[in-house]
């Protein structure tokens, strides 16, 4: 299918950790409308394909409210290969109790990873699902974990496989083959971006990162020809070392997904009562599946090995689905797209649209492309919607946070510390003034991450002495960030 | 001592403690590698009102063991040991370690089936041309011995034949059959199920989704 005429605006929304089943599994329950169309948890009671074995015991998915779990889940990419327990080189499915027994020691009648949500917890995924175009078969590129995933996502391929305290190492991003392409976007995020992982810094202090805050305000006044046509909007992620007037909402565990829900409110009302949402795709998803159960076995889908990658043993198949979910005029009401995607779908629809052919992204992309993965716009219709659907009052009391530090714990929290110790050093001001947050980021205690690989030189991570800004600095700094900013030689 | 140097409002001293060169490196040692669990069992965890079981742990740090609903002989407890309690209700025993700012949780249930049901099997071998085939061996860790049978349920979409000890049942799809009755539900299972005419091994892997199961009705010896 062509890309409608009239669709200007693609803003994409990549929330943390979460599984299709897992969040809209339930849709297919007939408790909850009992929808035909899409492969939820429809008989997962008695389907064999939901039962999950630990030491010959049967587990299947149960309904759990919503709330802060123990733990994160097992997600790493040795974790994943346990939970997809192939057998004859397919997928069962079956091992994700043993997975998380393995990671936690607890043997649990209902374990979390096999817990699902009802409406009441994701109201607004289950607004959006109700009112626009599910995607079930929109699969997490790589069975590993976040920053796999996301390389692939903003770059079409990946270099790691695992996820470490590291500026991770990377092809040319999505950001950069926009600008080739003379294509305007912003990224509007939350806290930290996680661009800024990527070892970005003249580009993320630049005018087209911009906090949340002022994504109404633009959508309002940008004239058609300086409005974004594309925009990233990010989460406060849950990984980020440091939080300052946001709490964090990317739904990655062991966060409630309430907080993740009421973003996702506020973005959707921000954009449908914007005069552009007439022109506007919000694509809603999550980097991977964070551990949650999901009984469709992954796509056969074989990634080479590209060079200078971290890794050597390639990819035969995506990761575990993901909920994603269309929001448009452009797809029709309460309907349920099967065709095969993952996040490199985002980018065939970039290059169908900015550059005339999908295959024009990267061979990277292509080569997903030549194995089924199809562009975002097999989904979309080309006729356009008029109804407004209003976004539902929220249910969900979102406690507001003033400031938290946490401890550096896992491997993404000390890649955000990196990458905000990296833009501090690059430059303070500018930084202090983007990020406002950085004020708070314990920089010595950041230093305390492991060095990079050396593979790719550009990304490298040095240790570094960094003097925090004195107060007085900080408040002079804010006031005039141009005048008072030092660059550093890069 | 952590938040010592994150916070910019203490003094130079402390500071310069914190980041002196051996507290750089202790700290992320510290932070990491002092809390872990390393094991935590109970068993068995399908029991009868009135059976004992044994919680069994390995853990670094400090280690605290909770029952809800309480038990007497719950608390503080070395970082390696094992307890039997005495159960009359379904039990979850959480197994705390902490560490300066660390701190890990590991849970393990017991329950009470008696009258209840559960559902065994697992991921299935083929035998071309013949039959697929699975053993479940229930041991200690999984069911007590008091735990008697009252009935069985074939939970396939296929017939299949369900055999322990000299026993041995037929059970078309959905079908339920009280021949093990009064049997120890401990002690190796055999479920088998047949080959269609001219069934190849992968279709009917494919056909049960590579699994077998069946449930079993519980009760307690007299």
């Amino acid at each position: 299918m062509s890309i409608p005429d009239q669709l200007k605006t693609i803003v994409v929304v990549m929330m943390e950790n979460r599984s299709f089943d897992h969040v809209l599994g339930y849709l297919a329950l007939p408790q909850f409308g009992g929808r035909t169309d899409v492969d939820g948890l429809l008989h997962s009671d008695t389907d064999p394909a939901f039962a999950n074995e630990y030491d010959h015991q049967i587990y299947r998915p149960f309904s759990m409210s919503d709330g802060p779990l123990n733990s994160d889940m097992p997600h790493s990419r040795r974790e994943v290969s346990t939970q997809l327990a192939f057998r004859r080189k397919r997928a069962t499915m079956s091992g994700f109790v043993q997975a998380y027994v393995d990671l936690t020691h607890s043997v649990v009648e209902t374990p979390p990873i096999l817990g699902y949500m009802t409406p009441a917890s994701v109201f607004m995924s289950n607004f959006l699902a109700r009112n626009f175009l599910v995607c079930d078969r929109w699969f997490a590129p790589l069975p590993a974990d976040t920053q796999p995933n996301r390389a692939v996502a903003w770059t079409g391929c990946s270099l790691v496989d695992d996820t470490k305290g590291r500026i991770i190492p990377h092809r040319d991003l999505v950001l950069d083959w926009l600008t080739t392409y003379k294509v305007r976007w912003r990224v509007y995020h939350s806290g930290l971006s996680f661009f800024l992982l990527f070892g970005l810094l003249d580009t993320a202090l630049g005018d087209k990162f911009r906090s949340i805050r002022q994504l109404a305000g633009d959508l309002a006044t940008d004239s058609n020809d300086t409005a974004p046509q594309v925009i990233f909007v990010e989460p406060e992620y849950n990984d980020s070392p440091i939080h300052f007037g946001n709490i964090p909402n990317d739904n990655h565990p062991p966060l409630a997904i309430g907080p993740g829900e009421q973003f996702l409110r506020d973005i959707y009302a921000t954009l449908s009562r914007s005069p552009r949402w007439a022109n506007t795709m919000l694509i809603v998803t999550y980097d991977e599946h964070g551990g949650f159960f999901d009984h469709v076995p992954p796509l056969p889908i074989k990634s080479a090995v590209p060079a200078g990658a971290l890794y050597s043993e390639p990819f035969t198949t995506t990761g575990v689905r993901v909920p994603t979910i269309i929001a448009s005029p452009f797809v029709p009401s309460g309907t349920c797209y099967s065709g095969s995607l993952d996040h490199t779908s985002i980018l065939q629809l970039f290059a169908e649209m900015f550059a005339g052919d999908r295959r024009k992204y990267s061979e990277d992309v292509n080569l997903r492309l030549d194995q089924g993965i199809e562009s975002v716009s097999s989904a979309l219709m080309k006729t356009q919607r008029t109804d407004i659907p209003v976004a539902p009052a929220t249910p969900v009391m979102v406690q507001q946070l003033i400031r938290s530090t946490k401890h550096v714990l896992n491997e993404n929290q000390k890649a955000f510390a990196l990458a905000g110790q990296n833009i501090l050093t690059y430059d303070s001001g500018k930084a202090i003034g983007k990020f406002p947050e950085l004020v708070h980021l314990d920089t010595s205690r950041s230093s305390l991450s492991p060095p990079p690989p050396t593979v790719v030189p550009d990304h490298d991570w040095k240790p570094r002495t960094i003097k925090r800004p004195s107060r007085k600095r900080i408040k002079k700094l804010l006031k005039k960030p141009k005048k008072t900013s030092k660059k550093a030689t890069r | 001592m952590v938040f010592l140097h994150a916070s910019p409002i203490h003094g130079r001293h402390k500071t310069q403690i914190a980041r002196s060169p051996f507290v750089a490196l202790l700290l992320p040692l510290i932070l990491a590698g002092c809390v872990s669990i390393d094991s935590f069992q109970a068993s068995p965890r399908n029991v009868c009102a009135g059976d004992t079981v044994t919680v069994s742990w390995h853990a670094t740090g400090h280690v605290e063991l909770k029952a809800n609903p309480p038990l007497a002989h719950t608390g503080s407890k070395p970082s390696a040991g094992a307890e039997q309690f005495l159960v009359q209700q379904t039990t979850r025993f959480v197994l705390n370690t902490q560490c300066l700012f660390s701190h890990k949780t590991a849970e393990a249930d017991v329950v009470v089936v008696a009258n209840a049901t559960k559902e065994f099997g697992g991921l299935v071998s083929c035998i071309p041309e013949q039959k697929l085939t699975l053993s479940v061996p229930l041991q200690e860790p999984q069911v007590s011995s008091a735990l008697r049978v009252t009935s069985v349920t074939n939970m396939n979409t296929r017939p299949i034949m369900l055999s322990k000890e000299n026993v041995q049942v037929p059970l078309l799809p959905a079908q339920t059959s009280r021949a093990f009755e009064h049997q120890a539900a401990l002690g190796s299972w055999e479920v088998t199920a047949a080959l269609n005419p001219n069934e190849t091994c992968d279709d009917a892997l494919d056909a049960v989704r590579d699994r077998l199961t069946f449930q079993i009705a519980f009760s307690c010896r007299d």
